[in-house]
């Protein structure tokens, strides 16, 4: 076996049966390309072209076949191998036109049986068939032509591929099938040559058009005609410039240009049918003389760096500079041999520097490995790139240096990375150097024809230094507001310099679009989202938090920017915290300001949540900020929540500038000062803004979430809940004690309190819900440390169960706390004034003895009425306006039930009503009773001192008291009993509140608008007498009641009829008084006629009949409807009348009888004085 | 669910014998008229411009276009997740189809630009594109280009402007047919918003507005289908003889 030729050459025709093999004895070198060459004579039927070897072939070498003719029918092409494969080695087959079928491709391993392991896979465009041969249709009308490539005496395995596998990226060299119906056409130049075109041999594809064999009439010169569509006219145009100047060299040898002369071009000049079609078309065509191509076949270095490189710079040089064309497809497959010189041919794609229009190319389709990233640009330097991939290629054997890449559709990658590719030849580091410099990627800092002329001046010393590729200021820069920015970093610094562009711009998705540009892909993802997402609750994005998040992620987190401001929480002197400490408040609301989204307002950095976004980010990588985070984040939360900015934005002011000694030391003098003032605490917690202040004494001391609630749940009914702003001091005061002694006495549940410590001041019979809550009372009581969340929560449950107390006491109030029994069974009773609901703290209805307490500890009671405390029965602390807005306060916590509301006002009132109208009574009574006894004396006295007068002597006077001084006695004593009666009759009209407040109860129903007007009435304290109540309000703690049962005014079991119906026993009472009246009238009568029977003279019976019928006049007086039948005032106008019978006596007896009384009127007025000072 | 207004408008220019544009409104493939203002809820929307030669560009925008309409036709999408990946299937659908067409007349070039906008349930939005055909937004008064210009001068120039260097050819890197390595559509997400405008056109329209002008335009108290005429015939005025088709979206509440 020869091991001399790797090369077969086949010029002549073959006749069935040649073979044409091909030996070669050295071991090839990896990746070298054995090429058969299959000249360009149509193959017969049956031709068997046979590739041996004689050395084993290295694990990843690639064999190749080329055919430059189309195969005919039947033909066989036979791979023939003498070693066996590596495993893991391919062998590629590719077949350069479609299959439509029929044909046949066959392949054969030769030698030997597939080692063990080794894959072998047949692989073809359409579904294999098993076993060895494989069909592949192809739409060529040579139906049933076979491709056979064998592979020795083993059968395939199913599914096997053979591969084999070519140099560069191209469509394999096998000849395609002509889309022409096969014929022979001539066609004439513009300038008269004649040509015969092949059109039923195809010689191979351009990019548009098919290559068919031709041949020049005049000297049968081989050509090629290229054949494709009809060129638009701007095409066609810069088509024709290119032509032109190319054929305006014909007359140079290719020596000079070394530019594959064309010898015609004509538009529309070829009339050919394709298959298929009825009727032929018209087809530009293009003639060029047939030339070798440097890509069948490798080359060797030396002639590749000895003539490809002079001569094809020297063409593409020309083509520039004469005649400012830019070829734009230099690649390996367009270096051609021609009349032993090397030249450049195909311009289809060429364009001319001049009048260029950009929009005449439509599409480009990927780098074919030989253009730059923007390699179809009219750009002459990219042709400069071409020529160094083309050289590079050459050089490796026709084998791309990035083939890989290309292979894998990854070298647009490369491309973008900007990096050259590595030249792996250190005995030509030189080439490397010139290669690598022309391969740059930005053709500004390329190399070029300067460069190339160097090299080649000098191939062994050249060294350029190689260009540095600074992807980002090379690539796009970004121009924003008159500059031009290279990289993230200092675009975001930019950005948040004019803050209102750099918004439009996000919302443009220019920033997005320009990290994308320079391959920062994270980012430009990152950005997307952040431009892309919703504000808070669903909102349109918020622009401003948007860009801020923007220009924080680009520039990796150095720049931490809010409308242009750096907002950094770090301790430099230009950061927030250090700025923020020397701002006024009013400077500071900024920071929290909300913003329409109108944009009338500039949203400030706290309510954007921007500040957090950026602790997030941080917190990523560091534990330390989470406290920092969470204590931002709800200030943020504040803000937003907030009516206005002030408060958040001190808080942060606070929390940034916060000192650890100095906050602590202030905050605890602050609650110290306010626990020992009583007045300025409740003046703190008076405004929203004094509170406020207070709080934020305490930021960065305390956690701002824990101050951020105790705001709000302080003010969270509208006033200040001094319960919330207690159990906050409670829990950050140092000393916690004075917090919670102070609870206990002015806190909101105090009360209540109160009520568990002295349930001692009720009692209740067994069983009743009384006795319940006095016992659950007891367990509620607090004990002495309770904390003031504790004192809440008891005072809370405390008030449920003294609830069920008040409620029943209040089953028969009115008449026990007035000292009388009812017919109902009394199931709890207060057992002193204190244990009364009379009292009121901050809108609840409490036990009197707490407001006594604090009365009696000192508290005054404007102090305790601007804190909402006070006693309902204080007339000054109750009027009338006061309780309207009381009853509508009630009205609306009763869900808008007026009924209800007034119903339990009722009871209240008829409560503290009672005890007021009773006492008032009593004293009203006690008085009425002096002043009847008093002037009964004197109606008696006077009376007794008529009668003597009337009798006109001393000595009568002498014997009247011997014989009527009995009667005298009668008279007294019935007068005092009619005292009494008096009495009993003032103590039933007491009853007159009762009575008012139970038929306010009965009117309820009736008419709540008439009955709410009556009930302000009522509690109008302007009509009471002023000295009960400040009775009332004298009473001690411990001091009982003064109207309990079994007192001197208590009826006893009797007294149930009275309050059973009064209005019964006021009528009995007065007709018991009447009579009682009468009686004395008739005894006093009696007297007088006993007189005038002794006496037996006309005057005196005159007298008699005189006085009988004055007391006649009485009776008849007294048995009217007196409204108030034996008050003093009438028993004082009744002495009016009884005067009558005594001047009578006067005018009947004259002034001797005058004189005698007035002689009786010492003696008299003794008696009276006597008497008076007995009965006191 | 989000519901808008769109009309649409695509006309032959004077480039071609016939409009290489094609419409995709509420599943059907259109090539000439007016489709006056409709409300919608869901579905795809967009406009394909053909390239290739001998009036070959209309069968390729008319097969991309119509595969976009068979894949995302009474398809609705919870998510936008899922909206994507449907329209990837519909890219490669497309590129399948036009590519079988090339392969089958020998057309050395056939393709098609795309530019859309697909709505899922959850108010997001899709918006694609392959080629120099665009989507734009109006919103708050800021029109902004939300697709990828598939082209030397996008490439290459800087973001935000248009390069300024002539000597480059205006040419489609990536377009329906292409073939480009599996990849042959863009794809962003958007979330939509009540009086947010959307423009979706061909370079018929927007290769002779700038963008002061379109903002201006769209910024306008005109309805969408007015938007429509009004675009076209500013194109027109300023010398677009191309092919042009527009749709014309406006977010409702």
């Amino acid at each position: 076996m020869s091991d001399e030729t790797i090369t077969v050459h086949r010029d002549g025709g073959t006749g069935n049966d040649e073979t044409v093999t091909v030996r070669r004895g050295d071991l090839p070198v990896n990746g070298e390309t054995v090429t058969v060459y299959h000249g360009n004579q149509a193959s017969v039927p049956g031709e068997t072209v046979t590739v041996r070897r004689g050395a084993a072939p290295v694990s990843g070498e690639t064999v190749t076949i080329r055919r430059g003719d189309a195969p005919s029918a039947g033909e066989t092409v036979t791979v023939g191998r003498l070693v066996p494969r590596a495993n893991g080695e391919t062998v590629t087959v590719s077949h350069p036109v479609s299959a439509t079928g029929g044909e046949t491709v066959t392949v054969a391993s030769p030698m030997a049986a597939p080692a063990v392991g080794e894959t072998v896979t047949v692989s073809r465009p359409v579904t294999s068939v098993a076993g060895e041969t494989v069909t592949v249709p192809r739409s060529a009308a040579s139906g049933g032509q076979t491709i056979t490539v064998p592979r020795g005496a083993v059968a395939n395995p199913d599914g096997e591929t053979v591969t084999v596998s070519r140099g560069d990226v191209r469509a394999a060299s096998s000849v395609p099938a002509s889309p022409f119906v096969p014929e022979d056409v001539t066609i004439t130049s513009h300038d008269g040559q004649q040509f015969i075109v092949h059109l039923g041999q195809v010689v191979g594809h351009g990019g548009q058009s098919t290559v068919f064999a031709a041949e020049r009439v005049d000297d049968g010169l081989a050509c090629v005609a290229k054949v494709f569509r009809p060129l638009i006219e701007k095409d066609r145009t810069e088509y024709e410039k290119t032509v032109r100047a190319v054929m305006s060299l014909n007359g140079r040898p290719v020596s000079e240009t070394h530019l594959l002369p064309i010898f015609a071009y004509l538009h529309q000049g070829l009339s050919a049918t394709e298959v298929g079609a009825i009727a032929p078309q018209l087809w530009d065509i293009a003639i060029t003389p047939k030339a070798t191509c440097l890509s069948d076949r490798p080359r060797s270095k030396h002639m590749v760096k000895s003539r490809v490189i002079p001569e094809l710079s020297q063409a593409i040089n020309l083509l520039h500079t004469e005649f400012g064309i830019v070829h734009r497809d230099v690649k390996p497959s367009n270096v051609y041999l021609y009349d032993k010189q090397i030249a450049l041919g195909d311009y289809g794609s060429a364009r001319s520097l001049s009048g260029i229009d950009n929009r005449t190319t439509k599409t480009e389709t990927r780098s074919n490995g030989y253009t730059p990233g923007h390699g179809r640009m009219v750009d002459p330097r990219n042709d400069w790139y071409s020529f160094g991939y083309t050289i590079w290629t050459l050089y490796e054997g026709n084998v791309h240096p990035l083939y890989e890449r290309l292979k894998d559709d990854t070298f647009f990658e490369f491309q973008d990375a900007g990096q050259p590719a590595e030249f792996t030849h250190p005995d030509d580091a030189t080439l490397g150097n010139l290669l690598q410099g022309l391969t740059f990627e930005l053709a500004n800092k390329r190399f070029g024809y300067e460069e190339i002329k160097d090299w080649i001046a000098d191939p062994d010393h050249f060294y350029r230094q190689l260009p540095i590729f600074d992807f980002k200021s090379d690539h796009a820069p970004y121009e924003f507001v008159g500059r031009l920015y290279t990289d993230p970093v200092s675009l975001a610094r930019g950005l948040a310099s004019h803050w209102d562009e750099a918004k439009q711009r996000m919302q443009q998705w220019q920033l997005e679009r320009q990290m994308r540009k320079w391959n920062e892909n994270d980012l430009e993802t990152k950005i997307h989202q952040i431009t892309e997402a919703k504000a808070k609750g669903g909102e349109k994005p918020n622009y401003d938090f948007n860009l801020a998040c923007v220009i924080y992620e680009m520039s990796g987190g150095k720049i931490i920017s809010w409308r242009g401001e750096d907002v950094s929480l770090g301790a430099g002197k230009n950061d927030l915290p250090a700025r923020i400490a020397n701002m006024a408040n009013a400077e500071i609301d900024r920071y929290a300001v909300k913003s329409g989204l109108d944009g009338t307002e500039s949203m400030g950095v706290l309510p954007s949540g921007f500040l957090s976004y950026v602790l997030s980010r941080q917190g990523e990588h560091d534990d330390s900020v989470a406290t920092i985070a969470e204590n931002i984040k709800a200030i943020e939360d504040l803000a937003v929540a907030s009516d206005g900015p002030h408060f958040a934005a001190c808080l942060l002011k606070g929390f940034l500038t916060f000192d650890e000694l100095e906050t602590h030391a202030a905050a605890q003098q602050e609650i110290r000062r306010l626990i020992g003032n009583p007045r300025a605490f409740f003046a703190t917690c008076s405004t929203s803004r004094a509170v406020d202040e207070f709080f934020l004494l305490f930021a960065g001391d305390v956690s701002m979430d824990a101050i951020i609630k105790a705001r709000g749940d302080a003010q969270s009914r509208g006033s200040i809940d001094v319960d919330v702003v207690l159990d906050f001091m409670d829990r950050v005061a140092d000393n916690k004690a004075p917090v919670r002694a102070f609870y206990r006495k002015y806190g909101n549940m105090a009360g209540w309190i109160w009520l568990s410590e002295h349930t001692a001041l009720y009692e209740a019979l067994p069983g009743s819900a009384g006795e319940s809550a006095i016992v659950n009372l007891r367990g509620l009581s607090p004990s002495a440390q309770a904390s003031v969340a504790s004192l809440m929560q008891a005072g809370s449950n405390i008030r449920i169960e003294g609830s069920k107390l008040r409620a029943d006491m209040e089953v028969t109030p009115v008449p026990y706390v007035n000292g009388w029994q009812t017919r109902d069974v009394l199931l709890t009773r207060p057992l002193t004034l204190n244990a009364l609901f009379c009292a009121e703290a901050r809108g609840e209805t409490v036990p009197r003895g707490y407001v006594a307490e604090l009365l009696a500890g000192g508290a005054d009671e404007q102090l305790l009425d601007g804190i909402g405390i006070r006693l309902l029965a204080h007339a000054n602390l109750t009027p009338s306006a006061s309780y309207s807005q009381f009853l509508e306060d009630e009205r609306n916590d009763a869900d808008g039930a007026l009924e209800g509301a007034i119903q339990r006002d009722t009871q209240d009132y008829s409560m503290t009503e009672g005890i007021a109208d009773t006492a008032a009574r009593i004293e009203a009574v006690k008085k009425e009773q002096s002043r009847v006894l008093r002037w009964t004396c004197v109606v008696a006295v006077i009376y007794f001192v008529a009668i003597l007068c009337a009798r006109g002597s001393f000595g009568q006077f002498i014997v009247m008291c011997g014989t009527l001084a009995p009667l005298a006695v009668l008279f007294l004593v019935a007068a005092f009993v009619g005292i009494f009666g008096f009495l009993a009759l003032n103590l039933l009209r007491s009853f007159s509140a009762v009575d008012r407040v139970q038929s306010l109860d009965s009117d309820l129903a009736a008419n709540a608008d008439l009955l709410e007007s009556r009930l302000v009435q009522l509690v109008d304290f302007d009509g009471r007498t002023g000295a009960t109540v400040e009775k009332l309000l004298m009473v001690g703690v411990d001091e009982d009641l003064p109207m309990t049962q079994g007192t001197d005014f208590s009826f006893g079991s009797e007294g149930k009829a009275f309050y059973a119906d009064p209005e019964v026993m006021d009528r009995l009472g007065r007709l018991a008084i009447r009579l009682l009246l009468i009686t004395s009238a008739v005894i006093s009568a009696s007297g007088f006629m006993g007189t005038v029977f002794i006496d037996g003279d006309v005057i005196a019976k005159i007298e008699v009949v005189s006085a009988i019928a004055v007391d006649a006049l009485i009776c008849i007086y007294v048995l009217g409807d007196d409204e108030h039948p034996g008050s003093a005032a009438s028993i004082l106008s009744w002495s009016w009348i009884w005067l009558g019978p005594l001047v009578i006596a006067f005018l009947l007896w004259g002034v001797v009888s005058v004189l005698q009384a007035f002689g009786m009127v010492g003696a008299i007025i003794a008696v009276v004085f006597l008497i008076g000072c007995f009965i006191k | 669910m989000t519901k808008f207004i769109a009309a649409a408008k695509t006309q032959a220019g004077t480039n071609h014998p016939v409009n290489e544009d094609r419409l995709l409104l509420d599943g059907n493939v259109l090539c000439y008229g007016l489709v006056g203002d409709c409300e919608r809820e869901m579905g795809c929307m967009a406009v394909f411009d053909g390239v290739s030669e001998g009036g070959h560009g209309a069968a390729a925008s008319t097969l991309a276009a119509q595969a976009f309409a068979q894949a995302t036709q009474v398809f609705e999408a919870d998510s936008i997740d899922v909206l994507q990946d449907r329209l990837r299937m519909a890219g490669e659908r497309a590129e399948n189809d036009v590519e079988s067409y090339a392969a089958r007349y020998g057309l050395p070039v056939a393709a098609s630009t795309v530019a859309g906008l697909m709505v899922a349930h959850d108010g997001s939005a899709a918006i694609f594109n392959a080629g120099d055909s665009r989507v734009y937004r109006l919103r708050d008064g800021v029109l902004a280009v939300l697709s990828y210009d598939h082209t030397p001068e996008s490439r290459l120039g800087g973001v935000g402007f248009e390069y300024s260097d002539e000597s480059v050819s205006h040419c489609i890197e990536l377009a329906v047919g292409l073939n480009q390595g599996g990849r042959n559509l863009e794809i962003n997400t958007t979330t939509l918003f009540p009086g947010d405008r959307y423009l979706i056109c061909s370079d018929g329209i927007d290769g002779e507005i700038d963008l002061a002008r379109l903002q201006q335009m769209l910024a306008s108290d005109s309805t969408c289908a007015q938007l429509c005429e009004e675009l076209y015939a500013e194109a027109r005025m300023n010398g677009s003889t191309d092919d042009a088709t527009l749709i014309v979206i406006e977010i409702g509440e």
